[in-house]
């Protein structure tokens, strides 16, 4: 990210010197300021309000009562001989939340996740089949209801903010079956 | 009809919310308010992550930098009808969740959430996650740096992404 970030403002500022317009430099630093304090006021609110709905989620029993329904997927994902009921608890948990978007709960039952299948990982150094699937269906997106970007959309004055949720729905599951078959054969492939 | 029945889903979930809460006995309105702060204290953790990367956004784009490194790129970008504005937020997705927040909120400001560069940053950045972050949280909190094939297998998976992403919205689906 350091050397991403120092790249493109080096980049930037040879190319004006070149280019002839060095007065650029110091306008586009004071806009990109300027509209990244805009841009973070008209979030505020709405990340504010969401976390505040999720905050009440997190409290109640229906992720439990979710993530117990979705356990019996995971063994169809996952090698039942590397696995421990606490394991599948937190993993469930942590897809559920994942799903609703409920950002906190899923980090926080994901690392229990990766904790417990590392108990039962043989070589500590080295991620399992299990736990690299695992790792993999965090990375790609799971959430069904995208709430923050239709909140940004709306924000913004989209004719129909919530038109992206089924372009949304299309996307998400073709990337995470691809990430999925991806892993599954890198698996293999990659000791 | 399909639509009209999504724009009825965050109603719905909030409803659904406030219900759960109620039902349980919580203190829906301290557990919110709570959340609420929770919130606030987020927002101002990654400002100064969304701060650094809209200057260096504007100062690549302003001063021109951003068409050069992308001049290479044209006759492809163009053939796939792909607009340049997304191109950066394609390469920061996976690495920082703030900075792509800030290149999706700058294409909004500037092309409108109906644009062709709306919809498509929409649809990348909703179906996506920060994908290097996730492994590093994760592999990091059991002391792991070997990642084995994870994080090909999570770009592979962003890139699926985009691309299904990109053609959902020029072939007018979205």
């Amino acid at each position: 990210m350091s050397k991403i970030w120092s790249f493109i403002i080096i980049v930037g500022i040879i190319v004006a010197c070149f280019m002839g317009n060095v007065e650029t430099v110091i306008d586009s630093v004071m806009n990109g300021s300027k509209s990244s304090i805009e841009n973070v006021i008209n979030l505020t609110g709405m990340m504010c309000f969401w976390s505040g709905m999720f905050k009440i989620l997190s409290e109640t029993k229906i992720l439990k009562i979710f993530a117990k329904k979705f356990s019996k997927i995971l063994y169809l994902l996952f090698d039942r001989k590397k696995l421990s009921e606490e394991a599948v608890e937190y993993m469930s948990l942590n897809i559920t939340s994942n799903m609703i978007g409920v950002g906190n709960a899923a980090t926080i039952n994901g690392i229990k996740s990766i904790k417990e299948l590392q108990k039962i990982n043989d070589k500590k150094d080295t991620p399992n089949n299990n736990m690299t699937t695992f790792i993999v269906l965090n990375a790609a997106s799971l959430q069904i209801i995208p709430t923050n970007m239709i909140a940004m959309r709306a924000l913004y004055n989209s004719v129909n903010p919530t038109a992206i949720v089924i372009p949304i729905w299309i996307v998400t599951i073709t990337s995470l079956i691809v990430g999925l078959i991806a892993i599954k054969i890198l698996n293999k492939k990659v000791m | 009809m399909l639509n009209k029945f999504v724009s009825y889903i965050v109603p719905l979930l909030i409803i659904f919310i406030i219900i759960c809460g109620i039902k349980e006995k919580k203190d829906v309105f301290k557990l919110f308010v709570d959340g609420v702060l929770e919130g606030l204290k987020i927002v101002y953790s990654i400002f100064p992550y969304i701060l650094a990367i809209t200057i260096a956004m504007y100062v690549l784009r302003d001063t021109g930098a951003l068409n050069v490194l992308l001049t290479p790129l044209k006759p492809v970008l163009s053939f796939f009808n792909i607009p340049d504005d997304i191109i950066p937020l394609c390469i920061m997705r996976p690495l920082s969740g703030g900075a792509s927040t800030s290149i999706v909120m700058d294409i909004f400001k500037n092309n409108g959430p109906d644009s062709i560069s709306g919809k498509m940053a929409s649809v990348i950045m909703g179906a996506t996650e920060t994908t290097l972050y996730t492994v590093t949280i994760l592999l990091g909190a059991v002391g792991i740096k070997k990642a084995r094939g994870i994080i090909i297998a999570g770009i592979i998976a962003d890139v699926c992404a985009m691309i299904v992403g990109v053609t959902l919205v020029n072939v007018g689906i979205l």
